[in-house]
């Protein structure tokens, strides 16, 4: 349910491309490997909610943890085009990382489906090593999800994610929106329908 | 009856789910079901009298996950989860005197080389210690590796129970819809493996539900002649108020089990979701149901985790990496150059090479420490097969053990000796082998006695029990120009075997044309003869396009190619090039400006023919380079162009490398320099694309990958006698290692000094963790290097 998508122009950002001219030639080599990226990519993903709270964030009720993976087969080719082809290599670290992207926004758009309500509201994507949340969690979260025999995702003992083209987080489930920017009801001056009753 | 003899003709039926069980009855996500051995063993015994009186006849223990990497922190041992979970099951099988115990044993939970960081070895350690614990224990039955998605894990695994005890393996992976593990293994290169290892039963669990796993468990069946095993989940997960069920009932779970049973499966169970009244549903089944006969298919073949060789027709062996008359490559190994090997075997492959040979002997280096490097080396990133060509049965030994899937052993001989030092190791690691038709008395000249040879080593391979589609025999190539008469009996002596013997054949065909010009007419000709003798496998040069041709062309002639649609792909777009007369000066830092890294090589060949190779390093490439760098920094090409022309100028190197070492000169080296990405971290695409810049720069760089411990880089600084060593780290959980690294490289006295680069770091970190440098782009670490290398 979730599409394999690499936008060429969000792979020119990853690659560091300002305004400069892109000779023809490595135009092609980019979107061939973009192809080759897309051929052998999975994108598999599991999710559980936990009645609890794992955040200082009085708001949030429950959370939705997720792992998401591209699979070992892209790991393989980035190690393989590292020893033989560099260039294709940076090209193909980058067009997995805009798959990746494009997968946890496919995923967010899922699991609202799923879960929002007109009472219950998905917080931002909150993922270990980000927003002073530890980098250990991502070991729980694998463990809790046992998501290394359902999508073959494993934990170094540094809490690094193999395969490498993998993410951990979690969405918390409040009772009202929480505006994107990340500012709560009694900060915000936004007119808004959702805004708590308690709060001016 | 033992547990080998009954599976033979019996079917045997194991228990259910135990991790979902436990979850039913409380065990919280993400807990550690083992601990419960300790602090809730009747609640686990109770399980298993369930599943003994619904008719499972196995047990398999409460230890899926009892090794020392799970339960680490957990307060408990290895050896205290498993000997209770031991006692646990027989006190469970009291009344049940036909029952018997499975020591269950999944994965270690970390991944291994080369994607992940854990060895072969430590793997090895961690299964071995999980095994003697169960053994010890007493009463178990069965060794049950299972779950598996690794099949490099798997023969970790499977070698450590065979080398600790003689209990039955039983092995089971775990498959997606794709027909393909996690990692990739396929179907029929876990049955080849395996069933060279010599397991007692294989198959697959967990993943999918039986129906999903139909086409796997028949592919199974199609190639296994070991008895197969099935124990599927009770269908696919589906999250139902935010908890995981399954949506196949213990009628349709029961249903397709027993079909399995009649196509020939001998072991079943259940996995993930199933229960006592699946288990009962199977048992009632069987009462009913006949076990069919599976007549496997009966194929040579060899194998990495995600490729099969099918030997059904021609099929090349590339002959390159071998040092014999190559003075490049003796220096590469030498100098432990894995990438100059790594770039042999990845140029054969892409040239059509079907399998590679590796021969890594030479007096100066120890040969069998280079055979497992350069196996691990080559299989980190290619998926062909391999052939172990050595005489050193210790350096065949360690190629094997180290091998992921079935290798070939090239060779064995009609020497008594020979093939009692080898053909046992051939049969312990499930290898196919070459037996070469020579004996005591050396190569003898008739077809006749070659063949009496050949006859000899098929005989005692049999004896060993290795397989009939596992022994190939290679009448040997001898060179016209000094044996003329013998080339018709090498010829001759293929045709017998392949029509006597029925084995497949080798040839080295490449030797036949030793002293005589004009060497590609000759080896191609006499390649077509071999191959209308019977020639199986031709080891030469797939580089050599004429003789890649004949093949081609021999498929075509002998409607193997049919419709000759493989030919016509080859050949229909080929185009006469015409070679550009060139201005070389103007052009080569044109080739390095673009970044046109195939025209790299000609265009230093020609200039080498007028000109100094430093004159052409100081001149053109670094004054190129330098070009390059600034249009980088200014943002009027952006980083895949800058890598592209790195790697143009690495082109160039190389040649005048190759260049310098023919004449015997000194190497145009700045200085040595190491690079690593330290212990835990397992990203080096940064430290890589370093690696490429500096080497164009003109420094020595030995690249010691990721996950280096610190021990490694110190002992490497001071064997290599280096002194300025970059390290690199990704996550901020590994600038630890980085700074552990930093401080062993102080205590150790070496006169050295470091730079650090990476995502997370900072020039104050950098400072603050003891670095001499910080580095925060390619292009710094290339200006620290020139710093540091001209004081």
């Amino acid at each position: 349910m979730i599409e394999k998508k690499i936008d060429y122009r969000r792979v020119l950002d990853f690659l560091e491309h300002k305004n400069s001219k892109i000779p023809d030639n490595l135009e092609l080599l980019i979107k061939e490997v973009i192809k080759e990226i897309i051929e052998i990519g999975q994108v598999k993903f599991c999710h559980l909610t936990v009645d609890r709270n794992l955040v200082p964030d009085e708001q949030i009720k429950k959370n939705i943890l997720f792992v998401l993976t591209l699979g070992a087969a892209v790991d393989n080719r980035i190690l393989y085009y590292e020893k033989t082809y560099v260039t294709k290599a940076i090209i193909a670290d980058a067009a997995a990382n805009v798959m990746m992207e494009n997968a946890i926004e496919q995923l967010e758009k899922y699991l609202q489906n799923l879960y929002e309500t007109d009472t219950f509201y998905l917080t931002e994507i909150m993922c270990p090593g980000n927003q002073d949340i530890p980098l250990e969690w991502n070991k729980r979260i694998v463990d809790i999800l046992d998501a290394q025999k359902r999508i073959g995702v494993h934990i170094t003992e540094h809490y690094g994610l193999l395969p490498q083209k993998s993410v951990v987080g979690f969405f918390g489930v409040t009772e009202h929106q929480i505006c994107k920017k990340g500012v709560k009801c009694e900060n915000c001056t936004a007119n808004c329908k959702f805004r708590k009753k308690s709060v001016k | 009856m033992k547990v080998r003899e009954y599976i033979k003709d019996n079917v045997l039926l194991f228990d259910g789910a135990m991790g979902t069980m436990l979850q039913k009855k409380g065990l919280k996500l993400g807990g550690i079901p083992e601990l419960l051995n300790l602090t809730d063993r009747e609640l686990i015994k109770e399980i298993h009298r369930e599943y003994l009186h619904s008719g499972s006849q196995v047990i398999t223990t409460n230890t899926f996950g009892a090794n020392e990497h799970k339960l680490a922190g957990s307060g408990a041992s290895v050896e205290e989860v498993i000997s209770a979970a031991v006692q646990i099951a027989k006190e469970a099988k009291a009344g049940y005197d036909d029952a018997f115990i499975a020591l269950d044993i999944g994965p270690i939970g970390e991944l291994l080389e080369p994607l992940g960081t854990l060895e072969f070895d430590d793997a090895y350690a961690i299964f071995k210690r999980q095994i003697d614990a169960g053994v010890k224990a007493g009463g178990v039955d069965i060794i049950l590796i299972e779950t598996m998605t690794d099949l490099y894990e798997v023969k970790a695994a499977v070698l450590a129970a065979k080398e600790s005890c003689e209990l039955p393996v039983f092995v089971t992976m775990s498959f997606e819809e794709n027909g393909r593990t996690f990692t990739g293994c396929c179907v029929e290169s876990m049955v080849a493996t395996l069933s060279g290892l010599g397991v007692d039963a294989l198959g697959v669990n967990c993943s999918l539900g039986p129906m999903q796993l139909k086409p796997v468990v028949s592919k199974i069946l199609k190639y296994s002649s070991v008895p197969v095993m099935v124990q599927p989940n009770a269908g696919l997960p589906v999250i139902i108020d935010g908890k995981t069920n399954f949506d196949i009932d213990k009628h349709q779970f029961s249903e397709i089990v027993l079909e399995f049973v009649k196509a020939g499966v001998s072991i079943v169970g259940g996995c993930c979701g199933t229960s006592q009244e699946y288990i009962d549903e199977i048992k009632n089944g069987l009462r009913t149901v006949e076990k069919g006969r599976n007549n496997p298919v009966k194929t040579s073949a060899v194998c990495t985790p995600s490729q099969l060789i099918e030997l059904d027709s021609v099929k090349v062996i590339g002959e390159r990496i071998n040092p014999t008359g190559k003075k490049i490559f003796k220096q590469a190994l030498v100098e432990h150059n894995m990438e100059y090997i790594l770039k042999q075997a990845v140029e054969q492959t892409d040239a059509g090479a079907d399998i590679l040979d590796v021969n890594v002997g030479l007096p100066e280096i120890n040969e069998k420490e280079m055979m497992v490097k350069v196996v691990k080396e080559i299989q980190s990133i290619l998926p062909v097969p391999l052939q172990i060509d050595s005489s050193n049965p210790q350096a065949i030994e360690a190629g094997l053990r180290y091998y992921n899937g079935k290798a070939i052993v090239n060779s064995v001989n009609g020497e008594e000796k020979v093939l009692k030092n080898i053909l046992p190791i051939v049969k312990k690691y499930g290898a196919a082998v070459v037996g070469l038709t020579l004996s005591e008395e050396g190569i003898p000249p008739k077809a006749e006695q070659r063949f009496a040879i050949a006859k000899k080593i098929y005989e005692t391979a049999l004896s060993y029990g290795i397989a009939k589609e596992n022994i190939f025999i290679d009448c040997l190539t001898l060179t016209v120009s000094a044996q003329q008469e013998e080339v018709a009996e090498t010829l001759k002596a293929v045709r017998m075997v392949k029509e006597q013997l029925g084995l497949k054949t080798v040839l080295g065909v490449s030797n036949i044309s030793f002293g005589l010009p004009n060497r590609a007419l000759i080896n191609e000709t006499f390649l077509s003869l071999a191959l209308a003798n019977g020639l199986d496998l031709p080891i030469i040069n797939p580089n050599a396009q004429g003789m890649m041709g004949v093949i081609s062309s021999y498929k075509v002639l002998y409607n193997l190619d049919k419709n000759a649609n493989q030919y016509i792909e080859k050949y229909a777009d080929m185009q006469v090039r015409t070679e550009k007369p060139s201005s070389s000066v103007k052009d080569l830092k044109t080739v390095v400006i673009k970044g046109l890294k195939d025209e790299a090589r000609q265009e230093t060949i020609k200039m080498l023919e007028n000109m100094d190779e430093m004159i052409i390093v100081n001149e053109y490439l670094i004054p190129a380079l330098d070009i390059v760098g600034l249009k980088y920094e200014k943002g009027e090409i952006f980083l895949p162009q800058l890598i592209q022309s790195a790697e143009t100028v690495k082109v160039a190197f190389e040649v005048i490398k190759e260049k310098i070492q023919q004449k015997g000169t000194i190497g145009i080296s700045k200085g040595k320099v190491i690079l690593a990405t330290v212990k835990g971290d397992i990203h080096d695409i940064g430290k890589n694309i370093v690696k490429v810049i500096m080497e164009n720069y003109g420094f020595e760089i030995i690249d010691l990958g990721r996950d280096v411990p610190a021990k490694k880089i110190v002992e490497t600084a001071q064997k290599e006698k280096v002194k300025l060593i970059g390290l690199s780290a990704l996550m901020t959980t590994t600038l630890v290692s980085m700074e552990e690294t930093i401080q062993a490289l102080k205590k150790s006295g070496l006169d050295c000094r470091t730079f650090v680069g990476g995502a997370v770091l900072t020039e104050d970190y950098a400072m603050k963790i003891g670095a001499d440098y910080y580095a925060k782009d390619a292009k710094r670490s290339v200006d620290i290097a020139n710093e540091f290398f001209n004081q």
